[in-house]
């Protein structure tokens, strides 16, 4: 799914090239003119050449591999790549005052930058650097565009008015495009390993690893003292993991997320023995309701992790599902240590750096996504007070269909 | 009044008590469970039998209670068309509705709505439908409550509507709706006890069933088994088929039937005779024993078709066929009823329930034609002062000794307020809920938090029981069934052609489905407002055809619907939804093959 724009992408770099050839053979037809069959076939090369650099985003080494390529095949004064305002690489004339690292100098670069057009400066006036000896006496800047934004420019910088051809010209706007295409393809790649670390970090909620360690270790210990049980938790588990895995689709009914919570709670239950208690209170007319999957045993094993589990003696761990007509209003409260405003904060905000909440956030932002920007957890706590975190799921939403097993 | 005054107060104890008790189940069942080491969900599922139970003890409400029964001594035989719609509407909806909405996934007829046209605004229209029809089911309810809480206390009628109606409206608006399968399942079983234990208790001691029927299925009128006082208020008609031999009791003048003005001293005998008097004052009268009871209908006509519920009418077959066609065809739309039938596990599970609500429904409409049948034979009474629907509260006094009077007597006053309780509950959270949800959530304030919709669910409920109890107080003057059947009118009228065409037909449209609910359900919410208005007026239209189209408007109303709809969509044709097929999949694909695994989503 996720490798679906990236495909596309690619598909649009495919047919944009061979769109450009086409057009230039078009053209050729009419006019034949040697000037623009080799401005195609430097343009290629070129693009062919620079492609597997600036796939991997713009930064200075990629700008250096890249300039350094364009300026051997094209032999013009100079070549620079200027990204977010600041000089990524120059090669060529001049480099004496312009050096990697340091702010643009030029006029003509600042207005590329801020109109994301291509222009053409034919004399230094044009140029406007502001060391007066610079070699530099004319300049094609294309801009480098990623989703609509200006993000650097490539400049080919030659030595003479007359230096500027159509021919030239047009290669530097081809160029510069297809440099554009290949960081947008870069920025696509990047989202995409966002995703998956997302999806990992979704997949890694659903059994936390802390879980299955502590879980292991409990039915370890019971299988000298008490090796009955100890089989009845492994069979439990294995149980566990195995929904857990084969779990599939968005939506299931509120009676199998409560069956997982309650299998949950029983390898947990079996660790904490007699300090945790938990109560459910479910109205049965609520139990077909769809509900999106995984919203319910992340907040228990928050309740029990971060509330029960610090708390000095027994804690109570309450789960509500409440018919309320057309919602349902879910409920998990525990009296375990409770947090501070500013955890709560903390809690609900999807920062992947905090792994504490990453369980609650995720599930908040998913029933946002669904449901609305209104309908995402409310949590309600205090340092001492235990802690309550309570959703509304509508029994209907247009195109969730009734979960039935 | 016909009993001797003085408040019951053994049946106003069991009348307030079912309440408490209702409440007590609900905090009950829905009580902190503990977790255990069984298989939790699978013992917190409702089973089939307790699910019926509440479906059927939602449904049977105070028009099957104490209406039917009423019907049947007041109207004879012609009213039994009344419980046969009422079981058949039931089968209907759940042979051609409940199981395409389950698997939809729509709790409600606006969520159909919406669904399956994809639009908020239809149904913020369904939801205005909704609401009449909650509203005006509503009604009948109140009507029972005030002439059950008047029996009972003595307490003029207004009194009671406002009574019992704050009583149910507080107890839905402070949440007192937990666990309402349990309550429900509760009810049911307190109003069919009622009912079977008056029914079997009154033979038991008057004789079986079919010794009264041929009693008053005869030629003969209803006579006074013994002398009788009854104390008529003034303007009372007094109807004789022949002359009967009454004591004034106190100073009486009476208008003849001739126009002539007779005057009785306190004690004195006269003859009554055939025809129509009327009291003018003084109306404490002593009927002799064996003398004809006034204004009882004539027995022939009473245990046959087209008796004396439609011979006042000029078309009585037209009447009968669309009220057989509103009773049902609206059950489908009721807005409480649909919900009640989610609570099942699965499709399986769904079907076991809907034959044991069938076999509930069937056994509970078991007594109140007999009991309708033995008030006519021992209560006729009733007729002369037209109290006929009190039939259930004075049927105990008829019979045996004065303990086993007054325990029936408090059994059916727990089972009537199990009846207006359970319909009404039912019926405000329906009510509530869409003006909560639709009105104030997705309307007025679309970001607000769940306590602000707890809220407005809360005010909502006592904006609901507001209005059904001012609307309440002023139908005493109806009959509980004739309410109930202008509620089914009109959601036949409007929901039954959406359902109908919007599951089993795909070239429905949007602007289809919404001309033909609109159109339906106006027209028939019209025709029942001015039979509503014009009926006291006594305007003697009630020969004309009019009359009865207006009076019962279904069998017009629907096929008006219909042919907007059809009409009208086929105008439309392109606006036909574009993933039609993948929503009657939806609907019609049945559980077992397991198409939807994964759950289909826009």
């Amino acid at each position: 799914m996720e490798t679906l724009p990236l495909v596309l992408a690619e598909l649009m770099v495919v047919v944009a090239v061979a769109g450009g050839v086409a057009l230039l053979l078009a053209r050729r037809s009419r006019t034949v003119s040697e000037g623009r069959e080799q401005a195609m076939l430097e343009t290629l090369y070129l693009a062919n050449h620079t492609l597997p650099y600036l796939r991997h985003g713009l930064n200075p080494h990629t700008a250096e591999r890249t300039v350094k390529l364009v300026y051997d095949y094209l032999r013009p004064s100079a070549v620079a790549l200027v990204g977010n305002g600041v000089i990524l690489a120059f090669v060529g004339a001049g480099s004496d005052h312009h050096r990697p690292g340091a702010q643009a100098l030029t006029q003509v670069t600042r207005e590329v930058l801020r109109t994301g057009r291509p222009i053409v400066a034919p004399n230094p006036g044009a140029i406007g650097c502001n060391d007066p000896g610079c070699p530099l006496q004319s300049a094609i800047v294309v801009p480098l565009r990623v989703r609509g934004r200006t993000v650097g420019c490539l400049k080919i910088y030659y030595d003479g008015n007359q230096a500027l051809t159509p021919t030239r010209v047009r290669i530097a706007d081809s160029l510069g495009r297809l440099m554009s295409i290949q960081m947008e393809l870069a920025e696509l790649d990047r989202q995409t390993e966002r995703l998956a670390r997302a999806e990992l970090a979704a997949l890694q909620a659903q059994i936390s690893p802390h879980f299955i360690y502590n879980t292991l270790n409990t039915i370890a210990a019971f299988i000298r003292t008490n090796p009955e049980q100890a089989h009845e938790l492994l069979v439990e588990f294995a149980d566990f993991t195995r929904r857990a895995f084969k779990r599939r689709g968005e939506f299931a009914s509120l009676a199998d997320e409560l069956e997982y919570v309650h299998q949950y709670l029983t390898l947990e239950k079996a660790r904490y023995g007699d300090r945790l208690e938990v109560v459910y209170r479910i109205d049965p007319e609520v139990l077909p309701v769809s509900v999106p999957v995984l919203v319910l045993q992340p907040l228990v094993e928050n309740a029990i992790r971060h509330g029960i589990s610090r708390k000095v003696g027994p804690g109570r761990v309450v789960i509500t599902a409440e018919d309320r007509g057309n919602e349902v209003l879910i409920t998990v409260s525990d009296n375990g240590v409770g947090m501070t405003p500013e955890q709560v904060r903390q809690v609900l905000n999807s920062d992947p750096g905090r792994r504490s909440g990453l369980g609650l956030a995720n599930v908040s932002e998913r029933l946002k996504s669904i449901y609305g920007p209104e309908r995402g957890l409310e949590v309600q706590s205090a340092p001492g007070q235990g802690t309550q975190v309570r959703f509304v799921i509508p029994k209907f939403h247009a195109g969730v269909a009734v979960a039935r097993r | 009044m016909l009993t001797s005054g003085g408040i019951h107060w053994l049946s106003l104890l069991t009348f307030f008590g079912v309440a408490v008790a209702a409440v007590g189940v609900g905090l009950y069942t829905t009580r902190v469970v503990r977790t255990t080491s069984d298989y939790f969900v699978a013992s917190r599922m409702v089973s089939p039998l307790l699910n019926a139970s509440a479906i059927a003890g939602e449904y049977l409400s105070a028009a099957s209670f104490m209406g039917v029964a009423a019907m049947v001594m007041a109207f004879g035989y012609d009213v039994l068309w009344y419980p046969v719609g009422y079981a058949a509407g039931y089968l209907f909806l759940l042979l051609f509705v409940a199981a395409p909405l389950r698997r939809f996934g729509a709790y409600t007829i606006p969520d159909f709505a919406e669904g399956r046209f994809d639009s908020p605004t239809f149904r913020r229209v369904v939801v205005i439908f909704v609401l009449v029809v909650g509203i005006f089911y509503m009604l009948p309810q109140m009507k029972g409550a005030g002439l059950t809480f008047n029996v009972l206390t003595g307490a003029p009628y207004w009194v009671g509507v406002v009574v019992v109606g704050s009583v149910i409206t507080l107890n839905v608006a402070l949440g007192g709706m937990k666990g309402i399968t349990y309550v429900q399942t509760f009810q049911f079983w307190v109003k069919i006890f009622a009912l079977t234990l008056l029914g079997l208790g009154v033979m038991a001691v008057t004789g079986w069933y079919g010794s009264h029927f041929e009693r008053v299925s005869g030629p003969d009128t209803p006579r006074f088994a013994e002398a009788r006082a009854l104390a008529h208020p003034p303007r009372t008609t007094l109807k004789l088929t022949e002359p009967a031999r009454v004591r004034a009791l106190d100073p009486v003048v009476i208008e003849l039937p001739g126009g002539e003005v007779r005057r009785a001293a306190a004690g004195e005998l006269f003859t009554l005779p055939t025809g129509s008097s009327r009291v003018v004052s003084g109306g404490r009268l002593e009927y002799e024993a064996g003398s004809p009871v006034p204004n009882a209908p004539e027995g022939d006509s009473w245990a046959k078709p087209f008796g004396p519920f439609t011979s006042g009418l000029g078309y009585p077959l037209i009447f009968t066929y669309s009220l057989m066609i509103a009773t049902v065809l609206g059950t489908a739309g009721l807005p409480h009823i649909l919900v009640r039938f989610y609570t099942n596990r699965d499709g399986e599970a769904a079907r076991q329930t809907t034959i044991i609500v069938i076999g509930l429904i069937a056994l509970f409409y078991l007594f109140p034609p007999l009991i309708g049948t033995m008030g006519r034979s021992l209560v006729p009474e009733l007729y002369a002062s037209g109290e006929t629907e009190r039939l259930l509260l004075a049927l105990p006094s008829a019979v045996g000794p004065e303990w086993f009077s007054r325990l029936l007597e408090a059994v059916v006053a727990a089972g009537a307020f199990s009846a207006f309780m359970s319909t009404t509950s039912g019926l405000m959270v329906a009510v509530a809920g869409a003006l909560a949800h639709d009105v104030y959530a997705r309307t007025l304030r679309p970001r607000a938090s769940s306590r602000a919709r707890r809220l407005a669910f809360q005010v909502s409920a006592i904006l609901a029981g507001l209005v059904a109890i001012a609307a309440g107080v002023q139908v005493e003057r109806f009959a509980i069934n004739m309410l109930v059947g202008w509620a089914f009118a009109i959601s036949a009228a409007s929901f039954f052609p959406l359902l109908t065409l919007g599951i089993w037909w795909k070239g429905l449209t949007l602007p289809g489905a919404m001309a033909g609910t609109v159109i339906g359900g106006i027209s028939a919410s019209v025709a029942i407002l001015a039979t509503m208005w014009l009926a006291p007026l006594d305007l003697g239209a009630s020969e004309s055809l009019l009359w009865t189209l207006l009076a019962q408007p279904a069998i017009w109303a629907i096929p008006i619907a219909f042919g907007t709809m059809i009409g009208v969509s086929r105008l439309t044709r392109d606006r036909v939804p574009l993933d039609i097929n993948l929503k009657m999949l939806r609907m019609h694909v049945p559980e077992q093959l397991g198409l939807r695994t994964e759950y289909i989503r826009e």
